[in-house]
């Protein structure tokens, strides 16, 4: 182990723990895992799910920590990435609660807060590009990100046909890509 | 980076879509064929997902339970630095009432016979919680010979199913992977075969649930597509890991 390491560096964690540096991998887990649990608690309604998937996204993180690269991408975002995906992949495989409220369409965007780590730029601009959106198309793209829903249950869940629900987001995501990448 | 010129305009949606998280299992899997196949479809995907993260903020941040980090820990093979106290899961199915019985017990005996009890109550739990079978979740990291995990499972008695889910790739060599539970000294018990991508949920026999408890093995063999012909395993063993309480 580098005992020079910056214990907040999650990038060189990563690293070490590509190396099967078991301490680092505890540091990972001390400096991360509120962040990635909060998600999986958002995601998964019954907190053992949630327990239980955080457990696989370390173990995953373990697994492939060596698959990361600084080039490509923020390391959170690598982690979150993880998160997101295998929270989607057990609310796919069934057998667990998911959100299933009805969406009001029209709801004003959540109050805005800001995390001190690293996003605020990047956050400010999606933000900018969102509020740009229709409200619905708005609206349901962050119900979707949020809640990692089908189309199937955002239509459901909005009374939205099936059909206009797609149109809607892929124009949403449309919209936006074309607002970041201008 | 932008290397959103490479992708058609169809296949870019499906990667935007894909990293918002609409997609249904079968498309998710297909989206994931086409990117273990082309670096240029990963590396978007990439920049979708920083695009969206952003949003992530939102979230509060929330501590895990001190449990799950021993969890994994355990489930990793790694050396334990936490007393057994921490795997206790206080708030699991049947552990408040266990707790009840217990002080129930303890209002028998005197005050400081009740302190010392509820010192010793808090690294007998998770033993209490293997007397349960009914409400127990059995989890194991399938590890290679190497040492890297390949699969983790989750053995939930109560809802008798088994949620394996990859962590790593594993060569299958045009084969099947078929999952086996080795418990005491009975012949291996088949589980089913696993998919060639993404996670499964099998669906455990009764007889089967009963069989599986704290150091008994998950073992995966490599058998003819279809399956082992035998009812044993035919093929080698390539992964394996022992089932511990969580």
């Amino acid at each position: 182990m580098d005992e020079a390491q910056d214990p907040s560096d999650i990038a060189g964690l990563l690293m070490a723990t590509a190396r099967q540096d078991q301490q680092a991998f505890e540091r990972l887990y001390r400096l991360t895992s509120a962040k990635l649990f909060g998600i999986c608690k958002r995601m998964l309604l019954q907190g053992t799910d949630a327990e239980d998937v955080l457990q696989e996204v370390y173990i995953t993180v373990w697994a492939k920590a060596a698959q990361f690269d600084a080039q490509r991408g923020k390391p959170i975002t690598w982690l979150t990435t993880i998160a997101r995906s295998k929270c989607i992949d057990r609310l796919r495989l069934g057998g667990v609660d998911r959100h299933m409220d009805p969406v009001d369409l029209d709801q004003l965007p959540e109050p805005e807060k800001t995390d001190p780590v690293e996003l605020a730029s990047d956050q400010q601009r999606l933000d900018n590009c969102l509020s740009n959106l229709q409200t619905q198309h708005r609206t349901v793209i962050k119900t979707a990100f949020f809640d990692g829903c089908t189309y199937h249950d955002l239509a459901a869940r909005t009374g939205v046909p099936l059909g206009t629900m797609k149109s809607w987001i892929r124009r949403g995501l449309m919209s936006l890509k074309a607002c970041l990448e201008q | 980076m932008n290397t959103t010129r490479l992708i058609s305009e169809e296949d870019d949606q499906r990667l935007a879509e894909y990293a918002l998280g609409v997609l249904e299992a079968d498309e998710r899997r297909s989206v994931e064929a086409q990117l273990a196949a082309d670096a240029g479809y990963a590396e978007r995907l990439a920049e979708w997902h920083a695009h969206l993260a952003p949003m992530l903020a939102e979230i509060a941040d929330q501590t895990p339970p001190e449990y799950v980090w021993a969890r994994i820990r355990d489930s990793l093979g790694q050396n334990p630095r936490h007393e057994e106290a921490v795997r206790s899961r206080p708030e699991g199915r049947g552990s408040i009432w266990e707790s009840l019985n217990a002080w129930r017990w303890l209002t028998a005996g005197s005050a400081a016979a009740a302190l010392l009890m509820a010192l010793l109550l808090v690294v007998m739990l998770p033993r209490e919680d293997s007397l349960q079978p009914i409400d127990s979740m059995l989890t194991a990291a399938l590890q290679l010979e190497t040492g890297q995990v390949v699969y983790t499972a989750t053995l939930d008695a109560s809802r008798r199913s088994l949620v394996v889910v990859p962590a790593a790739e594993i060569q299958l060599e045009g084969r099947d992977a078929e999952l086996w539970l080795i418990a005491g000294d009975l012949p291996p018990q088949s589980l089913g075969l696993l998919p060639a991508d993404g996670a499964a949920r099998l669906a455990v026999p009764e007889e089967l649930v009963a069989l599986a408890n704290a150091n008994s093995v998950f073992a995966i063999s490599l058998e003819p597509p279809g399956g082992s012909p035998t009812g044993l395993p035919t093929g080698p063993v390539v992964a394996q890991g022992v089932l511990a309480d969580i």
